[in-house]
């Protein structure tokens, strides 16, 4: 396979997760994946090997994005049990379509499982500071002030134009009351702030969490000053591997300035610790960072260490049994 | 010739530091105005009068609409639906946006057209692993054959048509059918010969992958981040009434720069932009620089210096119509290519207006000849359109050289085919008519 073009992908993949957050960026790959499908022009020899070196190499992005990652081993499984040597690529294509459209509806349950658990936790009177906006937590702003009409305020920290520029639009169109600040100037909010929301990429196995550049810092200000931190995060971001195998971008630049050549390096994310945040909210509700349940917010199918990287749970948006293949 | 030497060297001069870039296209033609001022050759309100404020109308006219509908992001708009419209298919990226590139240089100016058109270019197809030089060149190219097709479309029409006093109209009925052949000649040519390099991507499943997540960020970048649409009716409504205007000019008599700048006027109000910030937006430089070289050129041909050249050159070449049409489309057409078009043209105008003097030819084909020469020739060099230093010195911002030899490379071949198709068109035009 073409290194410079895997290169390219990672480079992209990372370059709309800074703008998209991760939740969209998982149904934008599942949803360009299927459309890859239908352009792919190749022969039924060819076909699953290529399906499967498209999931294997997405899977290893720069860095991980655990959710697609997760998908990426779901639908894999898919094409081994439901593929069969006498399928002629049509049915083959449809397979894998129908497969990647059940990941796609899974991830967007899990995602409002979570924005539904998430309305719990505002209150009237609250200042909540929020950081690179997830979708996930944008919704959960919108809908605590559409569905249950919550008078809160937002501090909305501005760090990634294009990120505030989103989050702006949204509370502004929901009428909810905001405050776009530069994230380094959080300390003169801090007094009024009495939470902050989070999502995140990644929640390891050594108990971190693989966040957008700039949150270990505004999460450290926070504890500090005694700002509960709340995580939401479907149990689809929850990785077995630890932080330092998360594939995270390192980049070196050589910076020439003020008369001084010197060497800048930067990671794509942040790491910080899961013992910082107070509230971890996932689709089947609060839980500790053991992982054991606090407030189950509905009966629970099955627990979020069910899901290993390698063993996927029975449940994992497999449309494939219903249907018929030929 | 009555004391023309002054006027001659200092017009050497200006053309010599514009040609090989060594000052300001602008201040170039200034200083040596004032050269000529202070040498007393000219005094300044002849100097004033030598101006065609026509041409300078038109331009600040079509300048001010053009800013105000490029902050609407009208222009990233539509490059982005054309960008999604081609799935990543290269040709079908060649041919969608060379469509949309002619078209838009048609009725705007070709760098405005080129700074739109040219970054998204380079951004699809470098992200989708292809080499982005073909694809600038072509747009280039295409925008210097589009905005042939009208009066407002490139500033060689611009002179000619508020000089000679030819309408929107009358550029349009004689220029599209050259312009349309020319432009279906140079797609072709230019996928001819690298057609490995539009052969569609359909076999590799990362780069279809990366199509599909690169129109994803293009739209993010290029569109989410500077749309007004109230602005953008305001102007597109405007500027239809412009060209609306343009087109019945032979009934409302009002010349196209009024309309320009009386559009942009209204424009102004009805939008309520920052009109210090609009004008800031305007090429004063490059309406200085016309109003500098209609001086330069006017004090020559009041010393009889253009009659001289056009009894040498031109009009030693006999009366026969045939040989004068090609030979000022040829002529035009080369020399274009090596020095700016605009003052070529400000000085071929007294040429050919005592060439037909002497020799009468209907139907303003001398016109067409020199418009056609003029804008076509544009594609010789990468020197010889502005179009195409602004599209390489975009290209070299995101890193994808391109030197003089590989624009002339395509360049030379294409303005060779469509100067022959103008030739083609121009002799059965004048066979018919004679």
């Amino acid at each position: 396979m073409n290194q410079k073009s895997i290169a390219n992908m990672y480079k992209l993949l990372r370059d709309l997760s800074d703008v998209k957050g991760i939740a969209r960026m998982t149904t934008l790959c599942l949803e360009a994946f299927i459309e890859t499908i239908r352009q792919l022009k190749c022969t039924r020899e060819e076909v699953e090997s290529l399906y499967k070196e498209m999931a294997q190499t997405i899977r290893k992005s720069q860095p991980n994005i655990i959710p697609l990652m997760h998908l990426m081993e779901f639908f894999e499984l898919d094409m081994e049990r439901y593929l069969k040597p006498e399928m002629d690529i049509e049915t083959v294509g449809k397979l894998a379509i129908q497969s990647l459209e059940g990941k796609i509806l899974q991830f967007k349950r899990n995602a409002a499982s979570v924005t539904e658990n998430g309305l719990a936790y505002i209150q009237n009177r609250d200042v909540i500071v929020v950081h690179s906006a997830s979708t996930v937590v944008t919704n959960i702003l919108i809908q605590a002030k559409e569905k249950l009409n919550r008078r809160f305020k937002v501090i909305i920290l501005d760090l990634n134009p294009e990120r505030t520029r989103q989050t702006f639009l949204a509370l502004q169109k929901a009428g909810i009351e905001h405050l776009i600040i530069p994230a380094h100037n959080l300390s003169h909010h801090i007094e009024e702030a009495t939470k902050m929301f989070v999502g995140a990429m990644t929640i390891t196995k050594d108990k971190k969490i693989i966040a957008p550049v700039g949150t270990a810092g505004t999460v450290s200000i926070c504890r500090l000053n005694g700002v509960k931190v709340h995580l939401f995060a479907n149990t689809l971001h929850y990785s077995h591997r630890n932080s330092m195998d998360q594939n995270i971008f390192q980049a070196q630049e050589e910076i020439n300035s003020s008369n001084m050549d010197f060497s800048l390096t930067t990671h794509s994310h942040d790491l910080l610790s899961l013992g910082f945040i107070d509230h971890i909210v996932s689709e089947i509700g609060e839980i500790s960072e053991d992982g054991d349940l606090i407030i189950p917010a509905k009966p629970i199918s099955r627990f979020y260490n069910t899901i290993k990287d390698n063993e996927p749970a029975s449940d994992h948006g497999s449309v494939l049994p219903e249907m018929s293949p030929a | 010739m009555e004391n023309a030497l002054i006027p001659i060297v200092v017009f050497l001069a200006v053309y010599a530091a514009i040609t090989f870039e060594l000052i300001n296209k602008a201040v170039a033609a200034l200083l040596g105005v004032m050269v000529l001022l202070i040498l007393r050759i000219v005094d300044e309100h002849d100097a004033m009068a030598l101006i065609d404020v026509e041409t300078i109308l038109l331009l600040l006219g079509m300048m001010s609409i053009v800013a105000i509908l490029r902050k609407s992001g009208v222009f990233s708009i539509l490059s982005v639906k054309i960008a999604g419209l081609t799935k990543g298919n290269p040709l079908k990226i060649l041919i969608l946006f060379s469509i949309v590139t002619a078209l838009m240089s048609a009725f705007l100016d070709n760098v405005t057209t080129v700074l739109i058109i040219i970054p998204i270019i380079i951004e699809l197809t470098k992200g989708m692993g292809l080499d982005p030089k073909i694809y600038v060149i072509s747009q280039a190219v295409i925008s210097n054959i589009g905005g042939t097709a009208t009066l407002i479309g490139d500033p060689p029409n611009i002179i000619i048509g508020s000089k000679v006093g030819l309408t929107f109209n009358q550029f349009i009925g004689n220029l599209t059918l050259p312009v349309i052949i020319s432009f279906v000649a140079a797609l072709f040519y230019i996928w001819l010969s690298n057609r490995e390099k539009f052969k569609p991507i359909d076999s590799s499943m990362i780069k279809l992958f990366n199509i599909q997540l690169l129109l994803e960020k293009i739209h993010t970048e290029f569109v989410n981040i500077h749309i007004d649409k109230k602005l953008m009716i305001k102007g597109i409504a405007c500027l239809s009434i412009a060209i609306l205007l343009f087109i019945t000019q032979t009934f409302t008599k009002i010349s196209p720069g009024v309309v320009a700048v009386f559009i942009a006027m209204l424009l102004f109000v009805i939008s309520g932009v920052d009109v210090e910030h609009m004008l800031e937006e305007v090429e004063w430089s490059t309406l200085l620089f016309f109003a500098g070289l209609f001086i330069l050129v006017g004090v020559l041909e009041h010393k009889g210096v253009i009659e001289w050249v056009a009894h040498k050159v031109f009009l030693n070449i006999g009366d026969n119509p045939y040989v004068m049409v090609l030979t000022v489309l040829w002529v035009s057409g080369i020399v274009s290519g090596f020095l700016d078009n605009i003052p070529f043209t400000i000085t071929m105008i007294p040429i050919v207006e005592l060439m037909l003097e002497a020799t009468p030819i209907p139907h303003n084909i001398l016109w067409w000849a020199l418009s056609l020469g003029a804008c076509f020739g544009g594609n010789l060099t990468m020197i010889g359109a502005s179009a195409n230093i602004v599209s390489l010195g975009i290209a070299k911002q995101s890193k994808v050289h391109i030197s003089f030899l590989e624009f002339m490379k395509v360049g030379a071949v294409i303005t060779f085919i469509t100067l022959t198709i103008c030739s083609v068109f121009l002799t059965l035009f004048l066979w018919v008519t004679l």
